[in-house]
């Protein structure tokens, strides 16, 4: 019972990290209908950042948030003047061939970039927290990962205010809802997907701090969180926010329990395994993309 | 090597690299000193052209293992291993010659190299309760590793890791005090060249703490010097023979090499002791005392 309740915490914690990431990736793909595979990349990015922050000026990884925050917006806005608004221009086959090759090009000089500039060399530093301790230390629950979740669930709110309340938050669910009726409405789709790409980058670099302070980086971690990241928004719904973090939690609970229960070697298995049994079932994903 | 005429080669860094580069240096009878490799397969394969420094990777937990059973405090261990060549071997000896020496092995984990989450491994070692936990990986696996098992309350009383580096020891800052690990040089080992090593290492700009496995490759280098002087010749047959047959002095002690090209170069148990890796072992050779139990 004690082991079953802990794997919960870390499951939920670990998909909650998860969720975060995928947020951003939903986010464009909804909105530019991109595939931006150098989505792992910024979280990378981020990581780094706050890792730097952190060594060379002793800026703690939440207050590094704050720096991240504009920084990272601003260059989600230009990674979308820059490549994303042109490919998008483009239609049908064209589009997608076009987004996976300058996303996945993108993505590979962003890390030998930071290979050359930081070195390949793992990256990480302690976050001293004392941990929880329930019951004659019988359930430990991990104060650093708590605190994450905690600022993952309240950036989730302040995301989903965002997208309910705001005039713009509302233009931009309605380009992912429909496009060609959004402009017709007279929504600037190109304000709505720069907007949208800086918010997506800054949440994917967000997430780097987090993944900082749990576990450590290197230059080539990007590219395959960005694939679990995606098999996140296609479990939860192409195009859904509630789907990601949905989608995070399930794959986060399945990866613990499978270690526990099986093997470490099992997690990605059973997990992509079971992404593979729910499409085959339900291909829209959990919540589909007319849901955001 | 066809084109620039060479004479002997130089290995690459780790055991899975190595493995595909000495089929070269086999197929072009070029003697090829292997650098850090030391997993049993490389040798399974009984190369003629090829030799390393350190023994077996099955054999890397073996000093720490004996100062253990010498010191007679430990009773239990549990093993925790990312599944790469050299780390498996590690942990294949460890378990081997942990059962050898009268300890408990209360578990024998491995996971993937990239594994990230490690609640469930973790869980694993909480319920056996081990008086050390042995990590034998590289730092993209041991830093995660570490930094959850102190967030979760993995509590033995001493840790040990494989690959105990700078960027292990940065990450975890004020908890790497107590860390135990191996080398195969360290400050204090009364065998030739230590002086030409630091002062190499001074000249290069690189800190020993941060790339240890520089130890193993001057050895490298002083096998190779030695080799020539004795051989009288560039001639790769007539280096191969004395690579095969001499008996070479280093740093880290006089090196033999078997046959299938096996160094003897043992590993020296270290602790983290005052922010520094300082010789915990053999006794004899040990600059400071083993601190145990070590996690607080």
């Amino acid at each position: 019972m004690t082991a079953l309740v802990q794997l919960l915490i870390s499951g939920v914690l670990l998909g909650g990290i998860y969720a975060l990431a995928a947020f951003g990736l939903a986010l464009i793909f909804g909105v530019c209908n991109i595939l931006n595979l150098a989505h792992g990349e910024f979280l990378m990015l981020g990581a780094l950042v706050c890792f730097l922050l952190g060594r060379s000026l002793g800026i703690d990884p939440f207050a590094a948030i704050l720096v991240l925050l504009p920084l990272f917006f601003v260059l989600g806005m230009l990674f979308e003047r820059g490549l994303i608004r042109t490919v998008a221009a483009k239609t049908g086959h064209e589009q997608l061939t076009a987004s996976v090759l300058v996303t996945l090009g993108l993505s590979l000089c962003i890390e030998d970039v930071a290979r050359v500039l930081w070195g390949a060399e793992e990256k990480g530093f302690y976050y001293a927290l004392p941990p929880i301790v329930l019951g004659h230390r019988a359930i430990v629950i991990s104060s650093v990962r708590l605190l994450s979740l905690g600022c993952i669930v309240g950036m989730t709110l302040v995301v989903h205010q965002f997208l309910v309340r705001t005039y713009l938050g509302k233009a931009l669910r309605a380009v992912t809802q429909n496009r060609r009726g959004a402009l017709l409405v007279g929504i600037n789709t190109a304000h709505v997907g720069l907007l949208t790409c800086g918010i997506g980058t800054m949440l994917a670099a967000v997430a780097g701090v987090f993944y900082m302070l749990l576990y450590s980086v290197n230059p080539s971690i990007g590219l395959p969180l960005t694939l679990r990241y995606l098999c996140i928004i296609v479990l939860g719904g192409l195009g859904s926010l509630f789907g990601a973090l949905l989608g995070g939690i399930i794959l986060g609970l399945t990866e613990v329990f499978t270690g526990y229960l099986l093997n470490p070697h099992w997690q990605e298995t059973v997990a992509f395994l079971m992404l593979v049994v729910f499409l085959l079932v339900r291909p829209q994903g959990l919540f589909g993309r007319a849901q955001l | 090597m066809t084109v620039d005429k060479v004479h002997l080669l130089l290995g690459p860094f780790s055991s899975h690299i190595t493995k595909a580069a000495v089929t070269v240096a086999d197929k072009y009878k070029m003697p090829m000193v292997m650098a850090e490799a030391n997993d049993a397969t490389i040798f399974e394969q009984r190369y003629k052209y090829t030799i390393n420094q350190v023994d077996l990777a099955d054999t890397e937990s073996y000093g720490y293992l004996d100062l253990l059973h010498t010191e007679g405090k430990v009773q239990s261990i549990a093993f925790v291993a990312e599944d790469t060549l050299h780390s498996t071997g590690a942990l294949r000896g460890g378990v081997k010659k942990g059962r050898e020496l009268g300890l408990k092995v209360l578990a024998e984990e491995i996971a993937p190299p990239d594994t990230k989450d490690f609640t469930a491994v973790i869980l694993k070692l909480k319920q056996a309760d081990p008086d050390v936990v042995y990590v034998e990986a590289f730092p993209q696996f041991e830093i995660p590793f570490m930094k959850q098992a102190y967030e979760l309350g993995l509590k033995p009383r001493e840790f040990f890791n494989g690959h105990i580096v700078d960027a292990v020891l940065k990450a975890l800052g004020p908890r790497a005090e107590g860390l135990t690990g191996v080398v195969y040089w360290a400050p204090g080992l009364p065998y030739p060249g230590t002086d030409d090593f630091v002062a190499a290492l001074k000249e290069a700009g690189i800190d020993w703490a941060r790339q240890m496995e520089s130890s193993i490759h001057f050895q490298s280098f002083q096998v190779m010097q030695q080799a020539i002087e004795q051989a009288g010749t560039l001639d790769p047959e007539a280096l191969n023979k004395v690579l095969h047959e001499a008996t070479f002095r280093t740093l880290s002690g006089d090196i033999v090499h078997s046959e299938a090209g096996l160094g003897n170069t043992c590993s020296y148990p270290v602790q983290v002791q005052g922010g520094e890796l300082k010789l915990i072992g053999p006794k004899d050779l040990a600059v400071v005392q083993h601190i145990y139990p070590s996690v607080k």
